[in-house]
């Protein structure tokens, strides 16, 4: 059997692990369009901003190829699908062939219509050949505009702080981190980036790199018609998936690949995993591209496993999200923009104390969580994202979800710098967990560490009160 | 199928009576000094990687599970936490950079921040490296808390999974 494996990041390791894990003997090709190992992407941001070293890049350790037994092919990437043949068009026009492929190719930034875009100091920011260039090419910036205020752009921008430029990110829509952020908590966000310096305009777009004659940057000129200098420019509004060079294929292609249950495309033997796909979204109830880590992850591992001759089905995912910047900490997965009356079929669950700078925001629907948004405090967020998974009905402790609950003084949990005789309170931190829940759900858990959305999946009769 | 070891601490709630000297054993475990009294007054950072949850009636001794295939080493994004080969699902605080995708991740709520010098990063139970019973579950008065170290099905137990047809 020869599994290839098209691209090499998260999605491609995780598939290399299922497959190892079922069939030891099977030959693995890997096409990395980068001349080196899989790395942790999300990572250049904090490699720029020099809070990693280069030596922490890698996301396995060093030797990981050989021990899974690994062909790589690197510098070459997937340029055509032949699957009536049963091979690839590499790079150079070479041809490989496969039993099983999985597209793991991931997405691309996405570049819009602005007039003088193209030539040297405008750069996305994905990948370690982005980090490279706007590394080499810090030296002559004093000023830098950030374009898109979302994950990538924020974390750069604040990179790009740290390493003492002027900042300015510029966002099309009214709030920075458009797609987590609800109206309160941008103003919360937008206070933070204030008190720190960075500069951003919202509600506008650029229209117009500046350049003098040699090409270099020189500003940015915007909608409203202001005009921002600045040498260099980070483009962050966004990816798409990587679907160009399978356009000619019969591949089942809407936005992203378009995958089964079992991550398999339309084509029998191919697979696809990570940014590329359009997969099932578990609170939308469609399927759409969702580019986040942690489902490229499961999804690689779905694929590697059926590839491998097993049998798992991916039941869903949703964006998961953690991001951070000067300390100040966002939480969110599903649905977090939602406001209190924006719809009707949706509740939502607020408590905000400005003072002691807490937000949590829970989103119901049909009495089941839907997403949630945190800020600053983001401990034990997880248990909301498990609530999220196992579609549990919370009616029976809705009160408790984000509320504060005066815990008694024996409850309190132990923290820093106190004397023993009387823990410190930190009443947050218990407010809510699993004893709130019914004791079915409980006992299934403990007894059976296994995924929480496999266990439920579709029956939630069983667990109810 | 590769055979998996497994090993947890399983809480019994029926037992627990939320005295939470497992969160005490934990902290001083996880100290410096590994005295108690010392982990408490002069090293003034006692931090224990479980937590007894109450609520009511109710109370038991919630640490890290030990997944099979856990939320939070797919949501790592520096490859900071690892499955181990002998079951644990372990941090390594050096690899860390607390993006705190792992907290947002763990349905059990089990990953806490951790400030280590300063800088925060994230910890969990790591089944005590060095003793051979965890010292919550040495620590439990009432046998709240149980060790498993059975050789597990692992990962079989996930392949048997069905597809529903339709």
């Amino acid at each position: 059997m020869r599994y290839v494996i098209a691209g090499n990041s998260v999605a491609a390791v995780s598939a290399i692990d299922a497959i190892r894990r079922r069939d030891q003997d099977g030959e693995i090709y890997v096409i990395s369009p980068e001349p080196r190992t899989a790395y942790c992407r999300p990572l250049i941001t904090y490699k720029l901003a020099g809070q990693v070293p280069p030596e922490r890049l890698p996301y396995r350790q060093e030797g990981y190829y050989r021990a899974k037994g690994v062909n790589l092919i690197y510098g070459k990437s997937l340029e055509g699908l032949e699957p009536e043949k049963g091979r690839v068009a590499l790079t150079g026009g070479e041809r490989l062939e496969y039993d099983r492929l999985l597209l793991a190719m991931g997405a691309v930034p996405f570049m819009p219509p602005i007039e003088g875009l193209d030539g040297p100091g405008v750069y996305p920011f994905t990948t370690m050949e982005h980090l490279e260039l706007v590394e080499a090419a810090l030296r002559d910036w004093r000023e830098v505009v950030v374009v898109g205020a979302g994950m990538i752009g924020i974390k750069a921008a604040e990179a790009l702080h740290l390493r003492g430029l002027r900042v300015t990110v510029v966002e099309l829509l009214d709030r920075i981190l458009p797609i987590v952020l609800d109206g309160t908590s941008s103003v919360w966000a937008q206070r933070e980036m204030e008190k720190h310096g960075m500069g951003y305009i919202l509600g506008d777009s650029v229209v117009a790199i500046e350049r003098d004659r040699k090409g270099n940057v020189q500003g940015v000129s915007l909608k409203s018609g202001t005009r921002v200098p600045a040498q260099g420019v980070i483009v962050a509004v966004g990816v798409r998936p990587n679907v160009g060079p399978l356009s000619s294929s019969p591949l089942q292609i809407n936005k992203g690949v378009v995958v089964d249950d079992c991550m398999e495309t339309n084509i029998e033997g191919v697979y696809a995993a990570g940014d590329i796909v359009e997969a099932y979204d578990l609170i939308l109830g469609a399927k759409r591209p969702i580019q986040v880590w942690p489902l490229a992850f499961r999804q690689g591992l779905i694929a590697g496993a059926n590839m491998a001759g097993g049998r798992r089905r991916y039941v869903g995912g949703f964006p998961i999200n953690a991001v951070g910047f000067f300390g100040f900490k966002v939480a969110s997965a599903g649905l977090s923009t939602v406001e209190p009356d924006m719809e009707e079929s949706i509740e939502v669950l607020r408590f905000v104390d400005e003072e002691r700078g807490i937000f949590r925001k829970v989103v119901l629907g049909n009495n089941k969580v839907m997403g949630f948004l945190i800020l600053n405090d983001i401990s034990r967020a997880g248990i909301y994202t498990g609530l999220i998974w196992s579609r549990m009905d919370v009616a029976g402790f809705k009160e408790y979800l984000v509320d504060e609950v005066s815990v008694p003084e024996s409850c309190r949990p132990i923290v820093s710098g106190t004397e023993p005789w009387s823990f410190d309170t930190m009443k947050t931190h218990r407010r809510f967990g699993w004893a709130l829940f019914p004791l079915s759900y409980r006992k299934q858990f403990t007894a059976m560490p296994s995924r929480i959305e496999e266990i439920c999946a579709f029956d939630s009769e069983v667990y109810t009160l | 199928m590769v055979k998996q070891i497994r090993r947890r601490v399983y809480p019994i709630e029926e037992n627990c009576m939320g005295c939470r000297l497992c969160e005490v054993a934990c902290a001083v475990e996880h100290s410096k000094t590994k005295d108690p009294i010392s982990a408490f007054l002069e090293e003034g950072n006692p931090f224990s990687l479980t937590v007894v949850e109450m609520a009511g009636p109710v109370s038991f001794s919630l640490a890290c599970r030990h997944c099979d295939e856990p939320y939070c080493v797919e949501a790592c994004i520096s490859g900071a936490l690892r499955v181990e080969d002998d079951g644990r699902v372990l941090v390594y605080e050096e690899v860390c950079v607390a993006c705190g995708m792992c907290v947002v991740s763990c349905p059990w709520g089990a990953i806490r921040f951790r400030e280590v010098d300063g800088v925060k990063k994230a910890a969990k139970c790591d089944l005590c490296p060095g003793r051979e019973v965890p010292a919550c579950v040495a620590a439990c008065p009432n046998r709240a808390l149980i060790f498993d170290t059975a050789l597990g099905p692992g990962l079989e137990l996930v392949e048997e999974e069905e597809i529903i047809e339709g």
